[in-house]
């Protein structure tokens, strides 16, 4: 009997090599889990048969382009696509033998934090499905923690990998800008959107993050990436942690979420760190309405090639070519989409430009450079992922600026291009309270190091309470 | 953001400091005809089809 709340990657992995299990025994098993749980926690957009192998079962978010999978980034305006090339980080996955489970739900081209944005419907929290998973990538992180797949891939914007992994107990991983190819992802906004790594532990997450990164000649914003190093251990002496004092104390930030948060890090002292406080004054205040400046600006110009014209959704009701054009988009795109494309089209219009966009792009200097300043006095820094834990269905999608304030403390940070590691940190009300540590770029060893020192200081149990 | 003076504040653009990255200009397979219009919702051969008209 495999028990795929429990299992781990590396677990799997070990039952593999033991040949006390079969590949087709563990697909199996995850299909079981999917027929049993999935129609509660609607994780799947697409459901795989098993592709035959000994390697590793994988969810992959849907934004994420598939050959020959349907692949629709939550949006109506790509239902029944199916790519006729594999996105590079697909094809890094295939060639180390991981075999696909499905496609996860997201917010409609990852604009969401809670997957309410979908227009198939909501995913529910594993740890309380009267609850959201977070998102844009909550499919993802509820498929984890709720065992319909040992381990998935996301894409992050402006938290979309981060907060949802805080939000059901998950360790996901944002890497640095450019060490992961975007070759055949949906776009969002593409100088921030990154793809990586959903996990039950810091070492699944780290390994899963060594077979997607590296430079791709398919995408010229890639890098080479230091060699990852898989964590072991738990010593972090002499490791200099940084607690940003505007992302600790903010006022959205539940008393709950800000007492775990303060025992692990009075745990990372225990370990060995060295603790002090600095200061990012401009990037808790100024990153909402800088990403909401660039992100929208870049959607609009990415999302004007869903036309109708060459794949996707085309609205039968026009006769016309231009009216086929509006219509394809007024009935493909959802509310999300349609507000950002407007916010980024004013944004980037002749006479608005240098006061919006431009004005942002200078704030965002502004934010990288407080990062970098605070990084000269520390290795890494802490603060909760969310200032919240899992909100109820339908809490906050009355309200955008409600919504969008998710993100509040993921958004910094994803706008320096720097790496953030999501590490469950304890339970506040029954349910996942999520620590970001924050990096220089290319320092994802560091964090992994931190990462999972903590996580075996902390203990955390990921299995959901109710679940177990 | 408005209210902040940055006037003296480069631009950034882009998260990473790297400049043009140049590649070898060599043929290469790509796709097929029959897969490039695999997904369109209208044909007429080899290729997309829309509906005429409307204003340019």
């Amino acid at each position: 009997m495999i028990d795929t709340l429990r299992l781990t990657a590396e677990g799997a992995k070990k039952l593999l090599d033991a040949k006390e299990v079969s590949g087709a025994e563990l697909f199996a098993a995850y299909l079981d889990a999917i027929g049993e749980r999935d129609p509660e926690l609607h994780c799947y957009l697409h459901v795989c048969a098993d592709p035959g192998g000994e390697g590793i079962p994988i969810a992959l978010k849907d934004v994420i382009g598939t050959k020959g999978i349907p692949t629709t980034a939550g949006s109506r305006i790509l239902e029944g696509y199916v790519p006729v090339y594999d996105s590079t980080v697909a094809a890094r996955c295939k060639a180390h033998g991981l075999r696909f489970l499905g496609k996860t739900n997201t917010d409609e081209f990852a604009m969401g934090s809670s997957t309410e944005n979908s227009a198939y419907g909501p995913s529910h929290n594993p740890w309380d499905p009267a609850r959201v998973p977070g998102g844009s990538g909550g499919g993802s992180a509820a498929a984890v923690s709720g065992g319909l797949a040992p381990w998935a891939l996301g894409s992050d914007t402006g938290g979309s990998i981060k907060q949802p992994s805080a939000l059901c107990g998950n360790v996901g991983l944002r890497p640095t800008y450019g060490t992961v190819s975007r070759y055949g992802i949906v776009a969002f906004a593409s100088s921030l959107d990154q793809v990586g790594p959903v996990a039950k532990t810091v070492r699944d997450c780290a390994f899963l993050y060594s077979v997607i990164a590296g430079r791709d000649p398919c995408d010229s914003t890639t890098v080479d990436a230091p060699e990852v190093v898989l964590p072991d251990g738990d010593d972090l002496k002499g490791l200099r942690v940084g607690i940003p004092t505007e992302l600790n104390e903010h006022e959205a930030i539940e008393p709950g979420v800000r007492s775990a948060v303060r025992r692990a890090i009075d745990l990372l002292q225990q370990l060995g760190a060295e603790v002090g406080e600095c200061s990012l004054p401009r990037s808790v205040d100024f990153g909402m309405p800088c990403y909401y400046l660039i992100a929208p600006a870049e959607a609009s110009s990415n999302l004007a090639r869903y036309d109708g014209v060459r794949y996707g959704f085309r609205s039968p009701h026009s006769d016309d070519r231009l009216a086929m054009y509006k219509r394809t988009r007024d009935e493909g795109f959802g509310d999300e989409p349609k507000r950002r494309i407007l916010v980024g089209t004013y944004a980037l219009s002749a006479g608005y430009y240098d006061a919006y966009y431009g004005q942002a792009q200078k704030v965002r200097t502004v934010i990288a450079r407080e990062h970098a300043d605070a990084f000269e006095r520390f290795d890494v820094l802490v603060t909760p992922t969310s200032p919240t834990v899992a909100f109820e269905l339908g809490g906050r999608t009355a309200d955008p600026l409600a919504m969008y304030a998710s993100d509040l403390l993921t958004i910094p940070s994803c706008m320096a291009g720097l790496p953030g590691l999501n590490v469950p940190c304890g339970l506040s009300d029954g349910l996942p309270v999520g620590l970001q540590l924050i990096g220089p770029q290319f320092s994802e060893n560091v964090l992994f190091q931190t990462g999972h020192a903590l996580e075996r200081a902390i203990g955390f149990d990921f299995v959901p309470e109710r679940l177990r | 953001m408005a209210e902040l003076d940055l006037a003296d504040v480069p631009a950034t653009s882009h998260p990473l400091d790297v400049v043009n990255v140049w590649g070898e200009d060599e043929p290469r397979p790509c796709l097929s005809v029959e897969d490039a219009l695999a997904n369109a919702p209208d044909r007429d051969g080899d290729f997309f089809r829309v509906p005429p008209g409307g204003a340019s």
